[in-house]
């Protein structure tokens, strides 16, 4: 039975769905800065930020595209039951796709938008182990963002984001306004980088 | 599982067109015992009914209606839903706590007894009288013979 496999979604369905909302504005419009986003719990290994951001944004209209790590009985339910999101097999028919860097589908061939509505694009929500605003480990890849939203400069580190992710985002292949939305999560943690912002490793 | 998709049908049935204040009343201590966890909080949307002219001819929308539905775990570790028409997330919240409580094979007969059979039986009797006022009022028609042939 599914039923044994639900977890509690959001407490307050409608405040909690907007201040998570909110949340993922906040981090969209200033990339690079990190706030928190716990309203729901997580699932197995999907942070309670991942679980968050997917509950305030898909609905029945967004096709949802999951890595396997994530694509485990209990999540499948979870995101079926309080979302009502289809899920897809095949990564180039998502609105959103989640997953890990390692687990990351072909970015190039993913949904772009078209030049008439650039919306229609992807939003990838990539889960990582380590999310900071300073080094603070030997590991992390220091990325340095510039454009939209950032006064001068703003330095993001991440944890192993994987060579496919990386290149993505320095050499951006899709055309602007075409072009893929990243929201990195990391446990209660959320940071954005959309496509207007460019990206260097330092 | 100890019951038919048919009696929970109906227990849920009961419990969505029971008086809140009745339920609320009879079902106080029996819910007390236990413990829920909240898997969807009670909230309150919009669903369109539809209907079918003479029911079989083609489908067509009635209208819509204010629906609050509301989904809990209890401590016997069943999952209980609850949706009733209006706004009244309480009465939401109970009947998906009892739903929870009647799947359980012990808790559910004397369940059955202490809260839906009394319910039932105001139903019944609510409808009775209805029947009733309306039948005093119930004027029988005849023709007499008119004699045309």
């Amino acid at each position: 039975m599914t039923d044994a496999l639900l977890k509690p979604g959001f407490s307050q369905p409608v405040a909690d769905a907007q201040q998570a909302f909110r949340v993922l504005l906040k981090v969209m419009s200033e990339p690079g800065v990190i706030r928190q986003l716990q309203q729901a719990e997580g699932i197995e290994c999907l942070a309670p930020a991942g679980m968050t951001a997917l509950l305030a944004l898909c609905d029945q209209t967004t096709p949802i595209w999951l890595a396997p790590v994530f694509n485990s009985a209990a999540i499948r339910t979870n995101l079926n039951f309080h979302a009502g999101a289809p899920l897809v097999s095949d990564a180039q028919q998502a609105d959103f796709v989640l997953s890990v860097a390692g687990e990351l589908p072909p970015l190039e061939q993913l949904k772009a938008g078209e030049p008439e509505y650039p919306d229609r694009s992807c939003t990838l929500i990539v889960q990582l182990e380590q999310l900071e605003d300073t080094p603070a480990g030997a590991e992390l890849v220091e990325l340095e963002l510039s454009g939209p939203g950032i006064p001068g400069r703003r330095r993001l580190c991440v944890s192993h984001p994987g060579a496919d992710l990386l290149s993505y985002l320095t050499e951006r292949p899709h055309p602007f306004p075409l072009g893929l939305d990243l929201i990195l999560v990391c446990g209660e943690r959320v940071t954005a980088i959309p496509r207007t912002t460019d990206v260097e490793v330092i | 599982m100890s019951f038919t998709t048919q009696q929970r049908q109906h227990w849920m049935s009961v419990l969505a067109h029971a008086p809140t204040a009745e339920l609320l009343r009879l079902s106080d201590t029996a819910v007390q015992e236990f413990s829920f966890e909240m898997i969807r909080a009670p909230e309150i949307g919009l669903t369109q009914v539809r209907a079918r002219m003479g029911n079989s001819g083609d489908q067509f929308n009635l209208g819509d209606m204010t629906l609050t539905r509301c989904v809990v775990r209890s401590s016997l570790n069943t999952v209980g839903y609850g949706y009733i028409g209006g706004r009244n997330k309480a009465h939401a919240q109970r009947a998906a706590e009892l739903d929870a409580l009647l799947q359980d094979v012990q808790m559910g007969e004397a369940l059955m007894d202490r809260v839906i059979r009394p319910i039932e039986a105001l139903q019944r009797q609510a409808r009775a009288e209805q029947q009733q006022q309306t039948d005093v009022t119930r004027v029988d028609f005849f023709t007499l013979v008119r004699g045309e042939d």
